[in-house]
């Protein structure tokens, strides 16, 4: 297990906290996860039903559990990632580095690193319907460009896939730079995205311009 | 990453070339590729144990072969 | 286990940009809608919505009130009215779990009819033939009782106690 300190804007105050990027999460973590988590998207919904928000507006990942995924955690292909802030989890990775390979025609066949599952805490959430602001700001962009520098570590050269859902389509393509590689039927309809090699060099780049 | 250790890999002259080949091909290092098959073997056989299958579909899906580890 | 401690972080120009376009999505989260870790898609399962009239029933027929189901199962109030009264609710694992102890029914299966698992076969048939012969009423009649015990047979039979 390593870990890096980060640092991620406090919403309430704008101040940057200290937190520490962890890889090597063990199945044990993704159940303490599922189990901090669910009580608070039980919050959320109860606070979406209440104010009759439309389903079609709610997050698309509130009923997910971590928990379920914890025994992929044992696999050599599978790496989680996680922030950990004020003593709890604010947002959680599931890579995999086998499974899936490149499909841009540029690198096709080619080893990527495949984000199975990305999420961010239920309270880093923003509802302005039932007036969440969300505690912590920058997790999915925090993760995201850490599956960037594993594939890099793994010799993928920043190579990266991905299943998007739908509400989160906005972010991978225009935050990260990914490229749209239409609707995946075996994989529920959901938009695959990938970052090429070339992408991730810019990407990565700029931090050393910095 | 985690730490590692080293070893010695006695492998035939065929064996070898297949591995500098798919080292090229993959754009991968050696010790990558056989990294990334030890993976892809272990996710194969831990889903076989619990009872899966695994195919292969030609350009078609028509055809599917049932592969066995 | 060693710990390595580095300084570390995406690049600040970088991610001055994402998090503005992170701010304005809802969500940001990437895998399987339905089948992975529980969230349902509309039409993903066809014995979905008669769980909440086999959760009304047998509520009804252990001779329960809402609040008092909800008490013993240690759920919110409003998340039972919910499963009762909507065709498609979402339930949580949890609360499937919960209500399976409080009504006696096997939680595996009752997994399947809340389309939190791939239900099998003779749980589908049980759950249309349940479907087509009940009504929500305040009274179960005497064919929705026997309906009901069907239904409740054919779960407890086909349970693998999980």
């Amino acid at each position: 297990m390593s870990s890096e300190t980060i640092r991620i804007q406090r919403r309430s105050d704008g101040v940057d906290i200290e937190a520490t990027l962890l890889d090597g999460m063990a199945p044990q973590d993704f159940v303490v996860v599922g189990n901090e988590w669910a009580a608070e998207r039980s919050m959320v919904m109860q606070e979406l039903l209440k104010s009759a928000v439309p389903r079609n507006q709610w997050p698309q990942s509130l009923h997910w559990d971590w928990r379920r995924k914890a025994p992929e955690l044992t696999l050599l292909e599978a790496s989680g990632f996680g922030v950990i802030c004020e003593r709890q989890w604010q947002g959680v990775m599931l890579t995999k580095t086998a499974s899936y390979t490149a499909r841009l025609d540029l690198d096709k066949g080619k080893p990527l690193v495949y984000i199975d599952f990305l999420e961010v805490a239920p309270w880093n959430w923003i509802i302005p319907e039932i007036d969440r602001a969300g505690r912590f700001r920058a997790l999915g962009s925090v993760l995201f460009w850490r599956a960037v520098k594993q594939s890099e570590e793994e010799g993928f050269r920043g190579r990266v896939g991905l299943h998007a859902l739908p509400q989160a389509e906005p972010f991978y393509e225009k935050a990260c730079g990914m490229t749209s590689l239409g609707r995946d039927v075996a994989k529920q309809d959901l938009l695959y995205m990938e970052l090429s090699g070339q992408q991730a060099a810019k990407l990565l780049k700029k931090g050393k311009t910095q | 990453m985690a730490a590692k250790r080293t070893m010695t890999l006695n492998l035939t002259d065929a064996e070898m070339i297949a591995l500098e080949e798919l080292s090229e091909r993959k754009d991968l290092s050696k010790t990558a590729v056989l990294r990334q098959a030890l993976r892809l073997y272990q996710m194969v056989d831990a889903r076989i144990e619990r009872g899966d299958k695994l195919f292969f579909e030609d350009e078609s899906k028509a055809k599917a072969e049932v592969v066995v580890l | 286990m060693t710990r390595v401690q580095n300084e570390g972080g995406p690049p600040h120009d970088w991610l001055l940009q994402a998090v503005d376009i992170e701010d304005s999505c809802r969500s940001l989260s990437v895998g399987g809608l339905a089948s992975d870790l529980g969230m349902l898609v509309s039409g993903s399962s066809n014995v979905q919505p008669v769980f909440g009239r086999l959760i009304e029933f047998a509520r009804r027929k252990q001779g329960l009130t809402i609040e008092r189901l909800a008490e013993r199962a240690d759920i919110d109030l409003e998340a039972i009215v919910e499963i009762e009264t909507q065709d498609r609710v979402v339930p949580e694992v949890r609360t499937v779990y919960q209500l399976a102890q409080v009504l006696k029914l096997p939680p595996g299966r009752l997994m399947e009819v809340a389309g939190l698992a791939t239900p099998k076969p003779e749980v589908s048939r049980a759950a249309l033939r349940f479907a087509a012969r009940s009504e929500p009423t305040n009274q179960l009649s005497r064919d929705e009782r026997e309906a009901l015990e069907e239904f409740v047979k054919v779960l407890a039979e086909s349970s693998d106690g999980v």
